[in-house]
Formats: C-alpha cells, sequence, structure tokens
C-alpha cells in the first residue's frame, strides 16, 4: 500500500512464524496503520528478521523514498540492531528506525484475538509518533585504553585473563585473597569426568603468574571506579604485603618458628596453619604471607613484638615497615569474576551444622577427599578422626527453599553424587545415601554420571530433610521417603550438607561502584539472558563466572572466554562507539537544583556555570534525569517529553 | 490618547484576587486614567445581560476558574469581545484550588454540600439541572473544572495564588504600553522563567536524598537551608518564580505551595514533582528497601498527595479528575 505525505514512514508488521499472527489479525493491524497520515506504505511478512524480510525492508526503503521506518515485530533487544544495520546500508539514518513491541507486550500475553489487535494497534502508531520525532544521530566516538582489568581470581578470572593476554593485550588481574584459584583449588576431583581439580588448575595459574601480559595483584579490592567504557579509572587497595615474594624462596623456616595457630580457611577450617603462611604450596604468587590478624603484632605492625619470622628467614624477604598500597590502574574494559561463597549453615538451624561436629559442608568435605587436605586425602570425621562408614549426603541444603534461597543452586546433585562415588569407590562397604529433591544433570554426560553413581550402589532417597542433630555419637536424620510414602529416621556417621551457592561478600557494593546491576540474590544481571549473556548493561563492562549465578566449571569457563572474545572485540578498535541517544539539558531552562546530579548512577552530570551539563561518554541514557529534572530542562535525545506525549496520545486514542 | 476599555469578569473566585488587584493603591488613580472599566462585578456592573451588551472591549481580564456553564459563558463573551485577555492568577492559568474539586465528580459534591454536610438538613440535592425561581436562575455544575485557559487561548498571563503586588504593577505598565500602541508579545508571562528555587537564597547540599519527608511542624528545621534536603516537601523547584525577588512564602519561612503553576517546560507540574520526590527518597539506600517499603514509605509520609502536588494545576494535569467511564 502507498499513500502521499511528505513525512514517509514504513511500517512493516511481522507474524513472527505464529508467534504474533497467531494472536494478533497482522493483516489488520498492516491495514489500519497505514491509513495514518504519516504512513506511505505498510506491509507485513511471516519473519520480518529472515533475509527475504530483511530486503523487503531495504526495498521498500529505496522504492518508497521512505523517511524513517518502523518494525512491529518482537523486543528491540532482540532485533533492534538488525533492522538498524539493514536501513543503514540502504542509506537511512539508523535512529530513524524503531521497533514496536507486539509480541512479548502483546501476543505472548494475550488471548482475545480482537483485543491484542486493538492493541497491537495502538503500540505501533505510539512508536509511529515516537519516530515521527527522532533526529537523525550519529554515534558518539571515545578513546578507548586497550587494557583490561580483572576482578576475581578464579577459574572464571583466570581464563578470561589468559585468553586475552594471549591474544596480545594488557591484563591486571585482581584476586582478594592471598592466591588465586578461587573455589576449584579447594576442589579433589572433577565431575563429570573425574579428572583431578589441581590438575586442571595449578598449570594454569602459573601461566598467569608467568604471563608477560599479565599483572596479578593479590590481596587487594577494588575500591574506587571512574570513567566510563574505554577510559575506566580503577583504585585498587592492596593489603601491606610483609613479604617480597620474588625473594621468598618457599624454604617454610618462618612457618616452623611462628609461635600463632589459627583454623586455615583454604582447608576450610579444618586445620591449623600459622600466622605466616602459603595458603597450598602450589599459590601463586608463589609465596608466604601474614595473616595480620593471627600476627601477633598490633594490626598495621606498629609495634614489632615477635619478630621470630623476620630473624629465621635468610632470603631476607621479611620487611614490617610496608603498609598498604592504593594501586591506580586505567583500563578499557571490565570483567567481574568475583564467583561465589556458600551459603553460611547456621542460617539452616535444622541441619545443624556448626553446633555438630560431624555434619559438614560439602566443601569441608571436598577438602576431606583432597590428597593436599588436612588428612591427606583420607576422609575422617572431624569428632573422633574415624573413617565413617554410614554416610548421608543432604541436597539443596538452603536451595530450592523460599525461607533460604528459592533458587537452583544447579551443581549439588552432581557434586554430591561425585563426593559419594569418590567415597565409595575406596570404601567399597560403606552405606551412602543421597537425600535429594530432584536430580537435576542436565550437562553434557552427567546423567550417564548419575547412572554410573547409582549403579556403584549409591542410594537415593527423593524427599526433603526436615531436620539432622547429632545423638550418642551418631547423626540423626528426619526426612520422609515420597516415592515409598514413607517417614524416614536414620543413623549415620556423618552428614554433608551440599549448601547453596551465595553471591560472594561485598559483591554489592562493588556492583554498586562499578555502576551495574544485579539481581533480588546479587548475582550480575546480564544485558540479555540470550543474546548478550555476558555483558552487563553498562558499557564495557562483562560478567564470567558464578558471579553470575551458578553453574559448573564447563560452564564457567565457557563463559569466561566468551567474555574475553567479547572484550577482545572492543580492544580491537581504536575508538569506542557510544550510543548518541544520551540526555541533553537545555541550559537556560535549569535552574541547578542539582536533583539529576545526585539521581544519576553514571555519574554522568555536573554542574558547570550554574547549570547541569551531561558528559556523553559517561551517559547511559537511562532517563532517570529526564523523570526527575522539576524544570522540563534535561531529556533523553529521541525520547523528549513531547514524543513521549504523543506517544500517550496514540496509545489512548480509541481505534475505530 | 484614547482610554482603553476594560472590563473585568469572573469564574469560580473566592475574591481574593479582587483583593490583590487593588492592593497596588494609587496606582490603581493611574490605571483609571488609562482605561475606562466598562464590566467588573465587583467595581461597576456585574449583570451579564450588560456584558453581552458591551462590544469592543480593548483589555478583558478574567479571574477564576470554570465551574459552571455560567462562568464559561463569561469566558467566552470575554474571550469573543477582547482585543487582549488577560488570565489574573493561578485559577486561569491552571485551574487553581476550586479544580481539586475534581478529586470527586460533581454529583457526588452536591451531595455532600446539599446532604451530608453535618450543618445541612436538607433532603433535596439539586442535581446537575439548572435552578429557576422566578427570574432567578441558579447556573448548572459542568462535569468538572477546567482551567479557563485550556478553553480559549489568552493573551496574558498572571499567575499566583493570589498575584503579588508588583505583579499587578507590571499588568498595569503592560495596559500602558499597550494604549500607546505598543505590541504585547504573543503568550507573555508576568512571571519569571525559571525556577523558585533559582531565587531562593538557601543554602543547597551537593547531594540531595530525603530519609523521611516531615511536615513543617514536626521538626526544627535550619532556616538557612534548603527545606526539600532537610525533608520538608518544598514546590520550589517545580514551580514557576516571580512571586518576590525572594520567594514570599520561603521569606516567611514556609516552604512554596507552588501557586505560580509551572515551569515553561512542564506541562504537567504536580506529577513532575512526584516522579522527582520517589526519585530523591532514600536515594541510593533503596536497593535495600522493598517496592512494598518503598511505597509504604512514601504512602505514609505524604498525607495528601493530591493537596500537596495539584494543589494548584490538578486542572491541566495530564490525569485532572476523577474516572468516570466516559
Ligand atoms: C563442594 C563443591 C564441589 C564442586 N565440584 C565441582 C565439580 O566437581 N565440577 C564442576 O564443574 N564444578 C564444581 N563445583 C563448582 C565450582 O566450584 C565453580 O563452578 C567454580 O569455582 C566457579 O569459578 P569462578 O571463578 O566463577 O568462582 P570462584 O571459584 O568462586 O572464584 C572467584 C574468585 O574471586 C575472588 N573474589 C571474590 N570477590 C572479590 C572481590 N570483590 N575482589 C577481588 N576478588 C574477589 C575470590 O576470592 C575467588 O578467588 C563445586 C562447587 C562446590 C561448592
Ligand atoms: S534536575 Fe533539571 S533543573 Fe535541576 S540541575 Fe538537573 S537539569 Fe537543572
Ligand atoms: S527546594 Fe525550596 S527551599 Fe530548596 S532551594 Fe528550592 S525553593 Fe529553596
Ligand atoms: S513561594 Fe510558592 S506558593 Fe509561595 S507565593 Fe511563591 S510561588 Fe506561591
Amino acid at each position: 500500500m502507498e499513500r502521499k505525505s511528505t513525512e514517509r514512514i514504513g511500517v512493516f508488521v511481522c507474524h513472527c512464524g505464529r508467534n504474533i499472527a497467531e494472536t494478533v489479525d497482522v493483516e489488520r493491524v498492516t491495514e489500519e496503520i497505514g491509513e495514518h497520515p504519516s504512513v506511505v506504505f505498510s506491509e507485513h511478512y511471516d519473519y520480518m528478521c529472515s533475509q527475504p524480510g530483511q530486503d523487503m525492508v531495504r526495498d521498500a526503503i529505496k522504492n518508497h523514498s521512505l523517511t524513517s521506518i518502523v518494525v512491529a515485530a518482537c523486543s528491540p533487544t532482540l532485533h533492534e540492531k538488525t533492522f538498524r544495520d539493514v536501513v543503514e546500508k540502504a542509506g537511512m539514518n539508523r535512529y530513524k528506525c524503531e521497533i514496536a513491541n507486539i509480541r512479548e507486550q502483546d501476543s505472548w500475553v494475550h488471548t482475545d484475538k480482537e483485543e491484542a489487535t486493538a492493541k497491537a494497534l495502538r503500540i505501533t502508531r505510539s512508536i509511529v509518533e515516537k519516530v515521527r520525532g527522532n533526529r537523525e544521530l550519529s554515534p558518539i566516538e571515545v578513546d578507548l585504553h586497550k587494557r583490561a582489568l580483572i576482578i576475581g581470581g578464579g577459574i572464571a578470572g583466570m581464563q578470561a585473563s589468559l585468553d586475552i593476554a594471549n591474544a596480545g593485550h594488557q591484563v591486571v588481574l585482581v584476586e582478594r585473597e592471598a592466591t588465586i584459584g578461587g573455589h576449584v583449588a579447594k576442589l579433589a576431583e572433577t565431575f563429570p569426568t573425574l579428572d583431578c581439580a589441581s590438575c586442571i588448575l595449578t598449570p594454569r595459574m602459573s601461566e598467569v603468574a608467568n604471563h608477560p601480559n599479565i599483572k596479578l595483584i593479590v590481596n587487594a579490592e577494588v575500591v574506587d571506579v571512574e570513567g566510563y567504557v574505554g577510559n575506566f579509572r580503577v583504585k585498587i587497595l592492596k593489603k601491606a604485603s610483609y613479604i617480597d615474594a620474588d625473594a621468598c624462596n618457599l624454604c617454610a623456616k618462618c612457618e616452623g618458628v611462628c609461635p600463632e595457630n589459627v583454623l586455615s580457611g583454604f582447608d576450610e577450617y579444618l586445620s591449623f596453619r600459622k600466622a605466616i603462611y602459603i595458603p597450598f604450596p602450589q599459590a601463586v604468587p608463589s609465596t608466604y604471607t601474614i595473616d595480620t590478624e593471627a600476627c601477633l603484632n598490633p594490626e598495621g605492625m606498629k609495634a614489632v613484638i615477635c619478630s621470630k619470622c623476620r630473624d629465621v628467614c635468610e632470603a631476607d624477604a621479611i620487611n614490617y615497615d610496608r603498609s598498604s598500597e592504593m594501586i591506580e590502574e586505567q583500563a578499557g574494559v571490565i570483567v567481574v569474576a568475583t564467583g561465589y561463597q556458600l551459603y553460611a549453615p547456621e542460617n539452616i538451624g535444622e541441619y545443624g551444622a556448626g553446633k555438630y561436629p560431624d555434619i559438614i559442608t560439602s566443601l569441608q568435605f571436598e577438602r576431606l577427599l583432597a590428597p593436599n587436605g588436612p588428612t591427606s586425602g583420607t576422609p575422617r570425621r572431624p569428632s573422633d578422626g574415624k573413617i565413617p562408614k554410614k554416610l548421608a549426603f543432604i541436597h539443596c541444603a538452603g536451595s530450592r527453599d523460599e525461607n533460604h534461597n528459592d533458587y537452583c543452586s544447579s551443581i549439588c546433585c552432581m557434586y554430591s553424587s561425585k563426593q559419594a562415588l569418590l567415597f565409595h569407590e575406596h570404601y567399597p562397604d560403606s552405606e551412602i545415601y543421597n537425600f535429594y529433591i530432584d536430580l537435576r544433570a542436565s550437562g553434557k554426560n552427567y546423567e550417564q554420571f548419575i547412572k554410573r553413581v547409582q549403579d556403584e550402589g549409591i542410594n537415593y532417597i527423593r524427599g526433603k530433610v526436615s531436620k539432622i542433630f547429632e545423638q550418642d555419637g551418631k547423626v540423626t536424620v528426619f526426612g520422609i521417603d515420597t516415592l515409598k510414602g514413607e517417614r524416614i529416621e536414620d543413623q549415620f556417621d556423618m552428614a554433608v550438607l551440599a549448601l547453596s551457592m551465595v553471591a560472594p561478600a561485598g559483591i554489592r557494593d562493588l556492583a554498586t561502584k562499578l555502576g551495574i546491576s544485579y539481581d533480588d540474590y546479587g548475582w550480575i544481571s546480564e544485558e540479555h539472558p540470550k543474546l548478550r549473556p555476558v555483558e552487563t548493561p553498562t558499557a564495557g563492562i562483562f560478567v564470567a563466572g558464578v558471579a553470575h549465578g551458578p553453574k559448573d566449571i564447563q560452564t564457567t569457563v565457557a563463559q569466561a572466554s566468551g567474555a574475553a572474545s567479547k572484550v577482545l572485540d572492543m580492544l580491537s578498535h581504536d575508538v569506542i562507539t557510544h550510543l548518541p541517544t544520551v540526555a541533553r539539558v537545555e541550559r537556560d531552562a535549569c535552574s541547578a537544583c542539582r536533583l539529576c546530579v545526585s539521581v544519576c548512577p553514571y555519574s554522568a552530570i555536573t554542574i558547570e556555570d550554574g547549570a547541569a551539563s551531561v558528559n556523553e561518554a559517561l551517559c547511559e541514557g537511562g532517563g532517570l534525569c529526564a523523570a526527575i529534572c522539576p524544570s522540563g530542562a534535561i531529556e533523553l535525545t529521541n525520547m523528549t517529553g513531547i514524543q513521549m506525549m504523543s506517544m500517550i496520545d496514540a496509545v489512548s486514542e480509541e481505534p475505530r | 490618547m484614547k482610554k482603553a476599555r476594560l472590563a473585568v469578569g469572573y469564574g469560580s473566585i473566592c475574591g481574593g484576587c479582587d483583593v490583590a488587584f487593588t492592593d497596588v493603591g494609587t496606582e490603581l488613580v493611574d490605571l483609571a486614567e488609562l482605561v475606562d472599566i466598562v464590566y467588573w462585578p465587583a467595581v461597576v456592573d456585574g449583570k451579564i445581560e450588560q456584558l453581552k451588551k458591551i462590544s469592543d472591549i480593548d483589555i478583558g481580564i478574567y479571574f477564576g476558574a470554570v465551574r459552571t456553564e455560567h462562568h464559561e459563558l463569561v469566558l467566552r463573551l470575554l474571550d469573543e469581545k477582547s482585543k487582549i485577555l488577560v488570565a489574573f492568577g493561578t485559577c486561569p492559568c491552571y485551574g487553581g484550588i476550586p479544580a481539586l474539586g475534581n478529586v470527586e465528580t460533581s454529583d457526588s459534591l452536591l451531595q455532600t454540600a446539599y446532604s451530608e454536610a453535618p450543618n445541612t438538613t436538607n433532603d433535596g440535592i439539586p442535581g446537575l439541572r439548572k435552578l429557576k425561581r422566578q427570574t432567578m436562575e441558579v447556573p448548572r455544575l459542568k462535569a468538572f473544572i477546567s482551567a479557563p485557559s485550556d478553553l480559549v487561548n489568552f493573551d496574558v498571563f498572571v499567575p499566583g495564588c493570589p498575584p503579588p503586588v508588583q505583579s499587578v504593577s507590571k499588568l498595569i505598565d503592560l495596559i500602558r504600553d499597550y494604549s500607546a500602541g505598543d505590541p504585547i508579545p504573543e503568550m507573555h508571562f508576568i512571571a519569571e522563567e525559571t525556577s523558585v528555587c533559582d531565587f531562593c537564597k538557601r543554602e543547597k547540599p551537593e547531594v540531595i536524598s530525603i530519609d523521611r519527608i516531615m511536615r513543617i511542624h514536626e521538626v526544627e528545621f535550619n532556616e538557612d537551608e534548603c527545606f526539600l534536603s532537610q525533608g520538608i516537601l518544598c514546590m520550589g523547584p517545580v514551580t514557576r518564580a516571580g512571586c518576590g525577588e525572594e520567594p514570599r512564602c520561603i521569606q516567611k519561612n514556609m516552604p512554596c505551595r507552588g501557586c505560580f503553576g509551572p515551569l515553561p517546560k512542564v506541562r504537567d507540574q504536580g506529577t513532575k514533582f512526584l516522579s522527582s520526590i520517589a526519585s530523591s527518597i532514600v536515594l541510593g539506600k533503596e536497593k535495600n528497601m522493598s517496592d512494598e517499603d518503598l511505597q509504604h514509605l512514601v504512602k505514609k509520609q505524604v498525607l495528601d498527595p493530591v493537596g500537596q502536588f495539584y494543589r494548584f494545576a490538578l486542572a491541566v494535569a495530564a490525569f485532572n479528575r476523577r474516572y468516570t467511564g466516559d
């Protein structure tokens, strides 16, 4: 259909197969929108995003000299870019193309065809109004600092660092603990292949340590982030390191003389270490560290009460006069790979962990299985050092439970089964029970792995455990077998809680500093779960590994490489472009009330000479400022108040 | 110089604008020299027949909002007969206080006034009919109150509830210029183009984050600091300045109530302020609160949201009256 008008808008209505067309009368939408005074062309097609659909758009722009277009289809997060690329190739400014979402906001949520069609029309009309007010824009260019900052040195952070460094770019890797490696360093063997965790991890750790492009900063945390994509300025607080890592030759003499014993965090508090220690022999950086909280000398080594370690060090590596440092780094991109922590067992009072010695956490059991663990790989129970004969593994401890965490931690079924198998392989006479709600084993070869564990003779009982406690040296488990419909009350030598994975301490703070968002649980939010899973909504900041939500090593590493490839894509350019749909201030109308300055999450606004001023490179176009500005002085480009009002009018107008 | 012909017509008024007008004192003498007052209920004559008869009004001034059919008739007559039409006071500009009646339907207002009010024993309710008694006629209420500025095009706006003396002086100056043949700028506002805050001398902190909304009597506040930053809702940021060199309420230690109406770039003063306040409440701390807590906080602390945010400009707001389904 073609009509005459100076404004020449084309509207393309997509069927999305049956997704839209089943609930929306696409032909009627096409016909009625074609009667809008500014619409000169309208058409519908099965899949607008396919090649024939794209060709249809391109040809219509040429043949009907369209000045702007609206595609009525799925959410703009899906295909806005697709269609903007198409119009650009056809010689139209990309900001003259808008998407009317008649799928997620219409066909998917309604069943009545009549009403859904009327709504599709309203939505499309409102977007036609928007596009009428759109200006032609060109992207904003900003310089790019060709360097990546990776936060968190677990397997995710290491993988991302190595991928980026191997491609020839500089990497700064910041780790909060004394060594990199994260949780995988604590594991014994890993499902589903049962390869030993150290064998996967330690070679990579040393690769990181020796890589000329990687600058590793341990015992450190990011405390301040300024700037924007391409130009982040980051302040990193590194705790004082009293030991010169290059000089330390790991002779362990200091450890021998140190009088202070504390529980070892690396061993999940199942063994003791000294105040001067190395988390484990393969730690990177390969050096001893002083745990200042445990050291006899007061915080910050303000006075030297004990100097035994310094006195004994032949390499002269120890110096108490050092202090913490603030390191400033510049980076163009940031990857957040801060992993997880286990849900505190004390939170689940009815499971008795912390109260009874033989009710332990899954990570503790992992340490008991590990050859480099506190019992050298022979799993002995904490209370009396005996090897347990009858063991209970409690799945979903704190997961899938509205009183704790309502999500599935996704890997506990797998690692509990793994732990059961590893134990049983060593002690075939042992009796092992896995208490589970549902068995989740959806990864590659996972189901086969579970089968193998079951074939090994390990029992699986379906039902939630209600209570665990110790009595007369035995761990009693109350539960229910929902398959048999029986109540269960049984005694064990030890119980292992598969605790949920939760977001690590401090992550919310860090996210706020970075200007990225997190979900209700503290997991970092991605830009789009399907199409942009490793990008955060803040340009230049990516997420990898469990920081984004529970997952196994395999997926963690894949995601880390995914994030690295996005980073490399960015670093391959000399400048980066930034969306031009930023906030703009009409300086005469601004009364410098500062409300927008306070509300902008990206610190993009400052008051200059009595009026607000927007740093375009920082502005993400979120529009909080436009909403808060009492003077109507600040507006989003291509989403002005006038556009918004005419969109509202179009939505509320009665269809014929 | 030929004397200009001036007429003043009333809508729904409180009488304050008459008082405010005459507050200019001796300048009224100047006015009397400049114009012939051909119609002004409080001054010369107020019968509608009179207004119907008059023609060739140079300056027509309208006070008040449009509540009844009669108010609309006066407005339309003035509009038709006047060369320059002036909206005097907040009511003709934005609907003003009378428009708060739009939170109820006209029927239920009458119900309350004629039958439910504690001091009323009347059983009959006039309804929305015209009432006639002998020669007298009580005009019908319209379904809702409108801002006259939504019904006709004014040339000059004099906001303020009531407009301050200096605005009246400026209006007289304008009439003088007009009589001397000078053109009057289009859609001219006798007010400033920026906000009350722009003229307010109180200290403003770097970041405004409101932890708790307080009413003026609930807090011992700092007289030199911005009201808003102390949690007292001040309409200054969304209100056009012009009420005084130093805003008149602020000067008297009261937060701005918003009587000068929205800023030039804003259509809906109340909604604008509501969204500003909603964004600055517990700014930076909202992450730790649930949505319900946040809503509760605002609901509990703002006792009369319509009265607070839409006191003077409800009639011109995007949502300006009770929804009655038509
Ligand atoms: C008992 C148990 C057994 C498991 N067994 C298996 C298995 O057999 N197979 C398998 O595939 N998966 C297994 N997993 C899962 C595995 O641990 C994770 O998939 C993996 O550790 C994720 O790596 P990551 O780098 O994302 O996180 P992490 O390993 O948690 O590493 C995150 C790193 O970031 C650091 N960090 C955190 N916050 C900051 C900060 N603010 N600043 C700087 N650094 C910070 C941490 O110190 C840590 O070094 C198991 C998990 C558990 C609990
Ligand atoms: S909120 Fe509006 S008026 Fe206030 S400083 Fe920002 S732009 Fe200016
Ligand atoms: S909000 Fe009120 S007190 Fe604060 S600066 Fe504006 S007018 Fe003054
Ligand atoms: S301070 Fe505000 S409410 Fe008071 S007179 Fe001025 S504009 Fe009106």
